[in-house]
């Protein structure tokens, strides 16, 4: 199996992931194309060739650099293609305090407005290979809670893959329950935080932030890769988990070097 | 003896000629003095008729502490808010035109008092009669309806117990009510959703007394639950969709706003902790020459909307200390620079005519066929 991997800052632990499982999954290949921020709107589709272009010339450079070619793909190259990037979208509703008339426009807004739909619309235009799309992680707790939160089962993806699936056949993949304080907030051993952006420029393509425990957290990348392996129909043996380190002092995190 | 008539004690703005008649009024100055202060850590909800939706609209852009009951979901855009109601008023009430509407929303707010059971039907949907535009395609079902109502009473009650200013704007003095009660609706029955029956509902056009009496028993109201509540009141500079009173809508609209004028005016006299903003008399008096309203002589227009929101800033805003003068003699600043190179654009006074108002609904029962609404 062929996975293709497009998204953002955070594909950084799904990469580091998918590096602890390969091992245990030796048919699965990954090739990952990363970059920070939103970038999917300078993705190009070639209906001709089938590729995708990147027309940014600094993102195009950084493909090229760590792919080759001209820092193009071919979507239909692959088996299943993974879009990494946008805001959180289902867990700003807290269900049930709104209509349900409401729930609905809000769902079906923010299925056609989400980032990661820039570029599924193009990988459309040239294929019709299975998508996954998964938002950016839910901030950690610091021991704070949010003030509009309720510790209460969130089936706001349901709602979205509702409407995502038949329309536009793609599956929105939610962040692993076990990495989860509640609904919307995510547990401190995968914090983001002390981000650091200096690294970047050494970092090769793999997004790299400095004491970043989530954008580097292999634990949290494991934990979500195994699922979405599994829900892809791979059987994988049993992986140990690398510990999840966001709650300690940087000086006792086992986090590789930049 | 004779001692000097009071009018030579008067200052400049007391007289026509100088305060109005040789100035335009984009330079009319000290139209108000606030009896309380007001600045960005003044926690201000806004309710009442559609024109409280600019007002709450501009504060909150201009970095105010709005009051905000009834937070929509961080996702949602700035239309589907709208659409549903949100963001609209403090909270999810809809248009308040009346005192007496006001004084009802309260009682179910801080008196926990009876909500009627009764609910709209049409195209197979159920409309709240309280809140007909709040779901622009009606509720699923009237469970549903009340629980969102509930949240709302819920919201309103927060907020108010959480303001510092409580403002609202008065719209109208005509309104139906359930024959026999008090149960008033924003919206005559069979317009907007529900059936209309003259035996179960009737007109009321509400004089000075009534109108004076609902927003005395419902600022006690809001006082009771938020003593040291400061109520700012404003007249809704825009004119009547409809009369059901039989005279010209002209002349209606005119009894409306002169009867809601007078009640603010006696609120302002009798309580010491209510204030008029004079944002009606900014639109709709003759110095305007109209100019603030869109081509319908109704809606008013974005620069009416700018020139309000500017009056109010500069009235509540300190005036200069000496080194503010000093600094100012100095020359203006550089002007902002627009990082997209671009003029600031003023809001279209279409954008600026969008907003939610039942009544205008009423414009489709017109002879022609609310062409205007």
């Amino acid at each position: 199996m062929k996975i293709l991997l497009v998204g953002n800052s955070h594909s950084a632990t799904l990469m580091r992931g998918f590096a602890h499982l390969a091992p245990h999954c030796p048919a699965v290949s990954l090739t990952a194309f990363a970059h920070y921020h939103r970038f999917f709107g300078f993705f190009a589709a070639d209906e001709a060739t089938g590729r995708i272009q990147m027309t940014h010339p600094t993102i195009r450079h950084r493909f090229i650099k760590t792919h080759g070619g001209d820092g193009s793909f071919r979507p239909l190259d692959y088996d299943v293609c993974i879009i990494i990037g946008g805001y959180w979208l289902w867990p700003g509703m807290v269900l049930g305090r709104h209509s349900r008339a409401f729930e609905a426009a809000l769902v079906e807004e923010q299925v056609e407005t989400m980032h990661p739909m820039v570029l599924l619309r193009k990988i459309r235009a040239v294929s019709d290979i299975p998508a996954l799309i998964i938002c950016n992680p839910f901030r950690a707790s610091r021991g704070e809670m949010l003030p509009d939160a309720k510790a209460e089962p969130n089936n706001g993806a349901a709602l979205i893959n509702a409407v995502l699936t038949p329309r536009h056949d793609a599956r929105l993949i939610t962040q692993p329950p076990e990495t989860l304080l509640h609904p919307r907030q995510t547990r401190l051993e995968y914090a983001v935080g002390e981000a650091m952006w200096g690294n970047w420029p050494n970092s090769g393509f793999e997004p790299y932030l400095y004491d970043d425990m989530l954008h580097m957290n292999t634990a949290y990348g494991v934990l979500l890769m195994r699922r979405i392996l599994r829900d892809l129909g791979q059987k994988i043996g049993a992986v140990d988990i690398p510990p999840a380190e966001g709650h300690l002092p940087y000086a006792q995190k086992t986090r590789p070097g930049p | 003896m004779t001692t000097p008539n009071p009018y030579t004690q008067q200052p400049a703005t007391a007289f026509w000629r100088s305060a109005v008649a040789e100035r335009h009024i984009l330079d009319i100055e000290n139209i108000w003095q606030p009896r309380f202060a007001i600045d960005k850590s003044t926690r201000i909800s806004t309710f009442g008729s559609c024109f409280a939706q600019h007002f709450g609209r501009e504060l909150r852009k201009r970095g105010f502490d709005w009051v905000n009951g009834e937070i929509a979901p961080h996702a949602a855009s700035e239309a589907l808010r709208k659409k549903f109601g949100y963001d609209l008023f403090s909270a999810r009430t809809g248009n308040i035109y009346t005192t007496s509407l006001l004084r009802q929303w309260l009682r179910w707010a801080l008196e926990d008092a009876a909500q009627p059971g009764e609910a709209w039907q049409a195209n197979g949907r159920i409309y709240d009669p309280f809140r007909p535009a709040i779901e622009p395609d009606g509720f699923e079902s009237v469970a549903e309806m009340r629980k969102s109502r509930d949240v709302a009473v819920a919201a309103l009650a927060h907020v108010v117990r959480h303001s510092d200013v409580f403002t609202f704007t008065l719209g109208l003095t005509e309104c139906w009510r359930r024959v026999g009660g008090e149960v008033e609706y924003p919206i005559c029955p069979g317009t907007s959703a529900g059936a209309f029956s003259a035996a179960k509902y009737e007109h009321v056009q509400q004089g000075f007394d009534e109108v004076w009496r609902n927003l005395r028993r419902a600022i006690t109201l809001l006082r009771r639950a938020r003593p040291g509540l400061k109520i700012l009141l404003t007249v809704s500079p825009v004119p009547m969709t409809a009369t059901a009173t039989g005279d010209h809508v002209l002349v209606a609209s005119t009894a409306a706003k002169s009867i809601l004028r007078a009640v603010a005016d006696a609120a302002t006299k009798r309580f010491d902790f209510v204030d008029y903003f004079p944002g009606y008399e900014l639109v709709s008096q003759p110095p305007a020459r109209g100019m603030f309203y869109s081509a319908n002589m109704r809606s008013v227009n974005a620069v009416g909307v700018e020139f309000v929101m500017q009056t109010f800033l500069k009235s509540i805003t300190p005036a200069p200390s000496a080194a503010d003068e000093f600094i100012g003699a100095l020359g203006p600043p550089e002007p902002a620079r627009n990082p997209l190179g671009a003029a600031p654009k003023l809001p279209q006074a279409e954008e600026m005519d969008a907003l939610a108002c039942e009544e205008e609904i009423l414009a489709a029962f017109g002879p022609d066929g609310g062409r205007d609404a």
